[in-house]
């Protein structure tokens, strides 16, 4: 299992490093720059945006741009900003608290709902529950984040001024738990609904079909409590898909909580990420890229992992 | 016990307490109440808080704040001074003109304080002078301060700036004056921590700024002029607009800085809440580009601009409330002629005009000539509603006339960056904000195409060079004004470019916040934030 990991972990580099220059030569492939906006300014002369790209580096050629960006980075430097001028770095530490707090109260609320949700709908199959939890979660997969989202601002905060409506914190209130539970709530519900409803669908069927194979059969002829059948032997065969499933997802909810940060005003990372490329801020995006990258592959190490306490079968050597 | 009288006069001495002290408390009508935080909401956020580097509209607004400068201008387009003791003129011997240069002085005022307690003086304009015309530092444009020949600073008070040439927009310059204390002993200004973390001599001094999440200003006690009442200012950034009006509504933000027309219905039925409706300098318009063979017979322009109905985009978009455009002039521009060609829609006048000038009706409904048909496309931001829905408006209106449009339209950063740069449109919907003064040299002069310049649609008139090139040799506005209205005549002859609209910012506030006047320049709506107070 460790020669495994080590295999994998070394495996990572040449991959991300691919994942680099196709990132870096698709962003200078696409029209328009970081000093787009400049154009728009009757301000702003041709000799001013000349000295702006020289300044920034776009006048070199692409391969020795991209040189320079890696070796910066192989020394612990990710580079500046282009339309702040701060360290990218910076950027990123200063925006990834509040993802994460995002990320892993919906990763909790998605699994302590979905799981079970999957597994009473699998084990009562065509019941009133299990019809009424298909119909919520085609809901729930069909429903625009942006509309759900501005009906619970609209119904909580709005009409019956219980939640705030968007934010972190009330200015003033960081320090209060309460304060931050209540600006939480509404984010984690929206973002967390679209996976709860694709989760438990996932968790329903693969729990069908283990519930049918033999050894189940076997393990009730045996006399075993249908608890112990269900959670001990079906549960454990039925997470792997659905492991799957949860360990290519979770690294998009770093970047891939956009709409629903931008509609709660919450200060993450998928905001900085869309704002970067709309503003073609080559360097900054260069920095979130690399690092999203690295947590698909991260992750997907781990699910690999994940397998072999799932399934004794699945050895790695 | 006490006596029943005791008692009554005890009461009675209470309730004239109470009493005396609430007439103290509320205010005779007008008088200004000093405290509060005041929470303005904007859907972006600032760049840079160190203003020559600085693009954004948002920085603008928070570095409006926290700096001063010479001359300020307020919300009627009228320069008043700010940290200069009076704004120079001919009259008051602020500007003397010799040959083709002329000296600018300016006094400065003595009671200037920084926000760290060291005194403002001269070196500082120096220094912002040389801070824009250092080739290190990422400034956004020294249009204007390279014209400056020599800067002289004859005591700590007074300064004499000569000009190498008339550069009749020069009060515009030193809008903001950076510390010489600070940054001339920083390594790179560019990447300086100073940039998220000023110091200047405005009314208020930054606080802290929460990434992605808002960013604060408190009162500055030692400000030189008038104010500030309010004891402090959070700057929120929300960055959907549909939150940001919910968050008025609830009350999360006192002001609401740019909402869209939709919007306007929304906030005027809201409780406790003003819109204002403040005509600006920017004018929507669509560019012909006259590189392509098909824009180049003036009828064929003429035709098209005679097809589309402006008036009915106007009541429909944004409820009839802004005017139609005559020019790249807005009417609250001393500039602004009304007596110009007017093309009201009529497409009769049209269609002749196009017969005029060769063109058959086909059998598709659409005019050809020598086996071209009229047909040319349109382009906008895509993702921007009103522009789209100008463009689909358009379509039906040219159908009309036998003009056949496609509409084609590109992310923003595209539009600009390649489709407009390289003056790869048929014809281009955007939007020109111009600046306090009419100056319009780069947009329509033959030395500013692409790239030097931003003539973007390929006009070349000799008459309109030589105008431009005079109404930049002179200050008296009323010799400058007689160029610009022929230069506004010509325009509306030729059609280069067909103006749509001149945009009026929509901005909201609760009605607790007194003294808050929109500003429809490049100076934004905190101009006078040292006099806004809140009702406590």
């Amino acid at each position: 299992m460790r020669n495994y990991v080590i295999r994998r972990l070394l495996q990572a580099v040449p991959l991300l490093l691919g994942v680099t220059v196709i990132s870096f030569l698709i962003m200078h492939a696409a029209p328009g720059g970081p000093l787009t906006m400049y154009a728009m300014n009757p301000k702003v002369s041709a000799a001013d945006i000349a000295r702006m790209q020289a300044a920034l580096g776009l006048d070199l050629p692409l391969h020795q741009q991209y040189w320079k960006w890696l070796t910066s980075l192989l020394q612990g430097n990710w580079g500046y900003s282009f339309t702040s001028g701060l360290p990218v770095a910076k950027l990123i530490a200063q925006r990834l608290p509040a993802t994460l707090q995002l990320m892993l109260a919906s990763f909790v609320l998605s699994v302590a709902v979905a799981i079970p949700i999957g597994i009473l709908s699998a084990i009562r199959r065509y019941s009133v529950l299990d019809y009424s939890v298909t119909i919520l979660s085609f809901a729930g997969i069909s429903l625009p984040v942006f509309w759900f989202g501005l009906m619970l601002m609209l119904l909580f905060s709005v009409k019956l001024h219980l939640l705030p409506s968007s934010g972190m914190f009330t200015i003033g209130m960081e320090a209060s738990l309460w304060d931050r539970l209540s600006h939480l709530i509404m984010p984690v519900t929206v973002l967390s609904m679209a996976s709860i409803a694709s989760w438990s669908r996932y968790m329903r069927s693969s729990m069908l079909e283990v519930i049918r194979q033999d050894y189940i059969q076997t393990a009730r002829a045996k006399g075993l409590a249908e608890k112990t059948v269900v959670y001990k032997h079906a549960l454990k065969n039925a997470m792997i898909p659905v492991i799957t499933i949860m360990g290519v997802q979770i690294p998009l909810f770093f970047t891939g909580a956009v709409i629903t940060e931008t509609i709660f005003a919450w200060p993450g990372m998928g905001r900085l990420y869309y704002t970067a490329v709309l503003q073609r801020d080559y360097s900054l995006l260069m920095g979130i890229l690399t690092i999203s990258a690295s947590l698909v592959i991260l992750f997907n190490l781990l699910t690999d992992i994940a397998y072999a306490y799932f399934d004794p079968r699945i050895k790695y050597d | 016990m006490l006596k029943k009288s005791m008692i009554v006069c005890l009461v009675l001495l209470l309730l004239a307490g109470m009493l005396a002290g609430c007439s103290t408390q509320t205010p005779a009508g007008g008088e200004k109440q000093e405290g509060g935080i005041l929470r303005v909401g904007s859907w972006q956020e600032p760049d840079y808080l160190n203003p020559p580097l600085a693009e954004m509209v948002a920085s603008s607004e928070v570095n409006k704040m926290i700096f001063s400068g010479l001359l300020q201008v307020d919300d009627q387009m009228n320069f008043f001074p700010d940290l200069a003791m009076e704004v120079p003129a001919e009259e008051n011997g602020g500007i003397v003109i010799d040959g083709s240069k002329f000296t600018v002085t300016y006094h400065l005022r003595e009671d200037v304080k920084w926000h760290d307690g060291e005194a403002f003086d001269a070196e500082d304009v120096k220094f912002t002078y040389d801070m824009y015309m250092n080739p290190a530092v990422k400034v956004v444009s020294r249009d204007g301060y390279d014209k400056i020949e020599n800067f002289e600073i004859v005591d700590p008070h007074t300064i004499k700036i000569t000009f190498g040439e008339i550069y009749p927009p020069f009060k515009q310059l030193f809008d903001y004056i950076m510390p010489e204390h600070i940054l001339s002993k920083v390594a790179d200004i560019n990447t300086d921590a100073f940039n998220q973390n000023p110091v200047g001599t405005g009314p208020f001094k930054f606080v802290k700024w929460d990434p992605g999440a808002y960013i604060e200003v408190t009162a500055n006690e030692e400000y030189y002029g008038d104010g500030p009442y309010l004891a402090g200012i959070v700057y929120k950034i929300v960055p959907d607009t549909n939150t940001l009006l919910t968050q008025l509504k609830t009350g999360e933000v006192d002001v609401f800085i740019n909402f869209s027309w939709a919007q306007l219905e929304e906030v005027e039925k809201t409780e406790g809440v003003s819109a204002f409706v403040t005509p600006a300098l920017v004018w929507e318009h669509v560019d012909f580009n006259l590189q392509k063979p098909l824009f180049q017979d003036k009828a064929v322009r003429q035709a098209i601009f005679t097809a589309i109905d402006r008036q009915e985009i106007v009541d429909m978009l944004m409820y009839g409330r802004v005017k139609i455009a005559t020019g790249d002039q807005a009417p609250i521009s001393w500039a602004y002629n009304p007596d110009v060609k007017q093309y009201a829609k009529d497409t009769a006048a049209a269609k002749a005009l196009l017969e005029g000038a060769g063109w058959t009706l086909g059998a598709d409904g659409v005019y050809e000539k020598d086996g071209q048909k009229l047909s040319f496309t349109i382009s906008t931001t895509s993702g921007n509603s009103q522009r789209e829905q100008i463009e689909q408006l358009m379509k039906e209106q040219l159908k009309e006339a036998g003009i056949n449009l496609e509409i084609r339209n590109y992310e923003a950063a595209t539009l600009f960056g390649d489709i407009l740069e390289n003056c790869k449109f048929d014809t281009i919907l955007f939007a020109w904000s111009a600046n306090v003064d009419p100056d319009c040299y780069t947009l329509w002069h033959s030395k500013q195409l692409p790239p030097n310049g931003q003539n973007y649609p390929h006009f070349i008139n000799a008459r309109v060079d030589e105008l431009i090139d005079t109404s930049r040799q002179a200050f008296d506005q009323t010799a400058r004004k007689q160029y610009f209205d022929e230069i506004q005549e010509i325009l509306a002859e030729e059609v280069p470019t067909m103006p749509i609209y001149y945009r009026a910012n929509l901005d909201a506030a609760v009605n607790k916040l007194h003294e808050f006047k929109p500003n429809p320049t490049l100076y934004s709506n905190m101009w006078n934030c040292s006099q806004w107070w809140l009702e406590q």
